[in-house]
């Protein structure tokens, strides 16, 4: 076979056995999530170009861009929907990799994995600012005070966060910096370590098997990557012509809405934090972190890994499912059941 | 090469390749097919500059020279714009008068979001709202209801406690108003101003009576109350150079003395009522010299709430002179006349005069129908007492205290003393068709009280007491005491205040204590009688009295 090699072969070995590429086994979350965050720095620039960083001109820029510049709606949804999806898809990736207990002999990998999940909640959480909009507004105002609980850190990370004391120009145009400038590059950076790191791990992780059959990764897994990339971005761009990013009255720093609800990745801790500030700005967090980190490290079961949740792991699995139902409850709790003054509401 | 082809990931290829392309060539067929620019025009993109900043705006692409739009592309320069010579709309452009989102190019969003409403369009009737964005607020063709909005402005006392720019003298009772056209929409102005509690159940705003129209005619001046006037520049409004007209409030066309002057234009009017004028929001001031004595005129204008713990009267800016001259006036001229009994009956008709002394005197506050709810009562800083459906709350009041509450008021509300105004006879008339019209029941059906449990010897623990205090008293009292708990809003009428010193300074500690004890007939007041040992129930009469006290000091 005569071809010459490109970049990617760096990236794959050369043969793969025929498991990897069973559909069960990866889900494809991992390229989907590629792909989504491709389509985020493509259509990033692309908003890069229009959007200006400013107060009085900030709101305009985006209606500017969504309503008047061709294909700048669908563009601005792509971006919009490519964030939500990318935080959603890397979230159940790293649950594919948790439930198989693909982190085993993989730590490294896994902490850069978190860091990535760390950067694209930051990245996510400093664009939502950016469109200067009521609820953008005091969604950032809310999300920085969930910060401002912890303790010794919080009120450092709050102030640098916004800038100051308040969501006003300074946070504006911090928030632009990182999610355009400091924060894609970071993005980068983990992204290429993370899948370097694969490839030096061996690929996928899954159980040794025996005489297990062995295919060339030219051209099948290449394939089935490009498929899986394919089929995210259709899937995006049905969505984008379906979906509008919300965009809704400019930002009064005098009227807050009622309620006013973080992030919706975050109103998991806004809601816990209306019952005690101490499990949701605190413990809670910490937690999560200590959990994410430590239980590759605590998790002594034999199995190795790569197996879909193996019988001698299943407390660890357990106990991350319980923790994840719990968050995903609590932001529909605080995303779809509260209203003024955070009463309870019911939906119906 | 191994043996077995995954063939499938072929299939699933193509089918990932096909749906790709789907979805790219609906993106663009959506995107290209439904976008303004496929009609061949260029997309008008004016700037603009009126002073605070330029302004990009794309109307006119669907309003070409400020016509109105129309679906059908060809028709739509059908309908010129109206002629607002000397104005130009060419140089004035379209969103400095009608607001919306210039820079936006769906129907919708460039006509201004719904919510607050602060960039909704403005057409017809309601651009006036704009005028005196760049106009001196004054008479003015074209903006007579917006003009007319600022009389109505003033003629309410809005700014005695709301501060708004170019008054020089402003109240620090409400938000500033300064630039809330830029922050909200003019429905949401009108609406605000005619139920402030619609949107926040504490707001102690009164509710002005005030039509449709007129609350819209003010919510067109404060549209034009922005942050970035077009006609100043902000040292000009920095150095006072901004002002709005000062116009006189008092009746033309009438000899009036310096006093009742004064009452027209120090705003009292907009709230108080004073003979036939009736602002219809607080007391009545006709007869306030027979009622109040000068020192406490005096104090009131100074400091209403020292007087009357948790009054939404606001302290009213006034030169020393001005404030002599009133309360001489209030104290001299604003007197009951000895026959006042025959006089109401002589307007209203020959009616029973108890009857008419009610409902000149207290009907206001406690209701025609008796049930304290009155035109007045929401502000009013203590619910007056409810008589019809109360008869047992006036079961367990002695005949004694009715009439000393009637001759003498209640220290520390707005009811006053009838001592000077109405004769010992009238006052007993009154009495007696409160208790026949309203009450039900006989003056002389009491009830026996309830024996309360001796005051203990020793003393009380304090943190005992305060814990106590929290567990029993706070929701509705409030942690410190001043009525505003966080369930204060659930009841009318509302928890006492606490620390309202002038009214529990006269009261027998016995008289708390029963308070606390067997509770208040018609209002959310429990009794407590099992609840509470007699140490517990002693220690609370005297936390009360501490917190009475507290105030006191300052």
């Amino acid at each position: 076979m005569s071809r010459t090699r490109n970049f990617f072969d760096h990236l794959h070995v050369s043969q793969v056995r025929s498991r990897v590429l069973h559909p069960l086994t990866s889900l494809g979350l991992g390229i989907a999530s590629l792909t989504c965050l491709a389509t985020l720095f493509v259509t990033g620039f692309t908003l890069f170009l229009y959007y200006v960083p400013d107060q009085a001109q900030a709101y305009e820029r985006i209606l500017h861009i969504s309503t008047t510049l061709r294909f700048g709606r669908l563009i601005r949804n792509l971006h919009y929907l490519s964030a939500n999806g990318l935080l959603i898809l890397a979230f159940l990736h790293m649950s594919r990799i948790f439930f198989m207990g693909s982190y085993k002999r993989r730590y490294l990998n896994w902490v850069y994995g978190l860091t990535l999940l760390v950067l694209i909640l930051f990245a996510n959480f400093t664009g939502y600012l950016l469109p200067w909009d009521q609820i953008s507004y005091w969604a950032i105002k809310v999300g920085a005070s969930l910060a401002g609980y912890f303790p010794l850190l919080g009120e450092t990370l709050q102030t640098f966060l916004l800038g100051g004391q308040d969501v006003g120009p300074e946070t504006l145009a911090r928030s632009f910096a990182l999610h355009a400038g400091i924060l894609p590059f970071l993005l980068l950076v983990f992204t290429s370590l993370h899948l370097w790191r694969i490839r030096k791990d061996g690929g996928l992780a899954l159980p040794e098997a025996a005489d297990e059959e062995r295919i060339p990764t030219i051209p099948w897994l290449y394939r089935s990557e490009a498929a899986v990339a394919m089929l995210t971005l259709a899937t995006l761009i049905a969505l984008a012509l379906l979906i509008d990013a919300p965009i809704f009255e400019r930002a009064d720093p005098a009227h807050p809405p009622n309620p006013a609800k973080a992030p919706w990745y975050f109103v998991g801790f806004q809601e816990l934090v209306s019952y005690s500030a101490v499990i949701g700005g605190i413990l809670m967090p910490l937690f999560w972190a200590a959990f994410l980190l430590l239980a590759p490290r605590l998790d002594r079961s034999r199995s190795c890994g790569g197996r879909w949740f193996a019988k001698d792991r299943w407390h660890w699995n357990l106990a991350f499912a319980l923790l994840l139902i719990s968050q995903l409850v609590l932001i529909y709790i605080g995303l779809y059941l509260r209203g003024p003054n955070w009463q309870l509401v019911l939906p119906f | 090469m191994a043996a077995g082809k995954p063939d499938w990931i072929n299939v699933f290829y193509g089918m990932a390749i096909c749906l790709l392309l789907v979805s790219l060539g609906a993106a663009v067929y959506f995107s290209v097919a439904h976008h303004p620019l496929n009609d061949h025009s260029s997309i008008p993109d004016l700037t603009i500059n009126l002073g605070a900043g330029p302004v990009r705006e794309h109307c006119t692409y669907c309003h070409p020279e400020g016509s109105r739009p129309s679906p059908d592309l060809d028709q739509r320069s059908l309908s010129e714009h109206p002629d607002i010579s000397p104005h130009q709309w060419e140089k004035l452009g379209c969103t400095g008068c009608h607001l919306g989102e210039g820079m936006a190019l769906d129907v919708e969003i460039s006509h201004g979001l719904p919510g607050l409403g602060a960039r909704q369009v403005l057409s017809g009737r309601d651009l006036q709202a704009s005028c005196f964005q760049c106009h001196p607020v004054g008479p003015l063709p074209g903006a007579k209801k917006a003009w007319k909005g600022y009389q109505r402005f003033l003629a309410k006392g809005c700014n005695t406690c709301h501060h708004i720019s170019g008054l020089g003298r402003g109240g620090r009772y409400g938000p500033d108003l300064s630039h809330i056209g830029s922050l909200l929409g003019l429905d949401l102005l009108q609406q605000e101003i005619r139920d402030p509690k619609a949107d926040l159940p504490n707001s102690i705003m009164p509710r002005f009576p005030l039509s449709k129209s007129r609350a819209r005619e003010i919510a067109y001046f404060l549209k034009s109350r922005v942050k970035q006037p077009y006609y100043a520049t902000p040292m000009q409004i920095q150095a006072g150079q901004i002002k709005l007209p000062a116009i006189s409030l008092a009746p033309k066309g009438r000899e009036l003395a310096e006093g009742e002057r004064l009452l027209f234009e120090r705003q009292c009017l907009a709230c108080h009522q004073f003979r036939e004028v009736n602002g219809r929001i607080a007391p009545d001031l006709s007869f306030i010299g027979s009622q109040r004595q000068r020192s406490y005129l005096e104090g009131f204008l100074d400091n209403p709430a020292r007087y009357i713990p948790g009054a939404v009267m606001p302290q009213v800016p006034m030169i020393a002179e001005e404030k002599t001259t009133l309360v001489n006036y209030l104290s001299t001229q604003a007197v009951a006349p000895e026959n006042l009994s025959q006089m109401l009956a002589k307007k209203m008709g020959q009616e029973e005069p108890a009857k008419q002394l009610f409902m000149r005197l207290c009907q206001a506050c406690h209701a025609a129908e008796g049930n304290g709810l009155g035109p007045i009562q929401p502000n009013l800083a203590n619910f007056p007492r409810a008589f019809a459906g109360n008869a047992d709350f006036f079961r367990r009041i002695q005949p004694k205290r009715l009439l000393a509450s009637i001759e003498k008021g209640i220290p520390g509300t707005s009811m006053p003393g009838y001592e000077k105004i109405l004769s010992p006879q009238q006052r007993q008339q009154v009495m007696d068709l409160i208790f026949a019209a309203f009450i039900g029941i006989g003056q002389d059906d009491k009830a026996k009280p309830e024996e309360l449990p001796r005051k203990p010897v020793q003393a009380f623990i304090p943190q005992d007491i305060d814990s106590l205090f929290t567990d029993l008293c706070s929701r509705c009292h409030g942690d410190r005491g001043n009525g505003k708990g966080t369930e204060a809003l659930q009841h009318l009428p509302r928890p006492r205040n606490l620390t309202n010193h002038l009214y529990f300074t006269p009261l027998p500690d016995e008289r708390i204590a029963r308070a606390i004890y067997s509770g208040i007939p018609g209002t959310a007041m429990p009794a407590h009688a099992e609840q509470l040992s007699a140490g517990q129930l002693w220690g609370l009469v005297g936390k009360i009295r501490q917190l009475s006290r507290g105030n006191d000091a300052d």
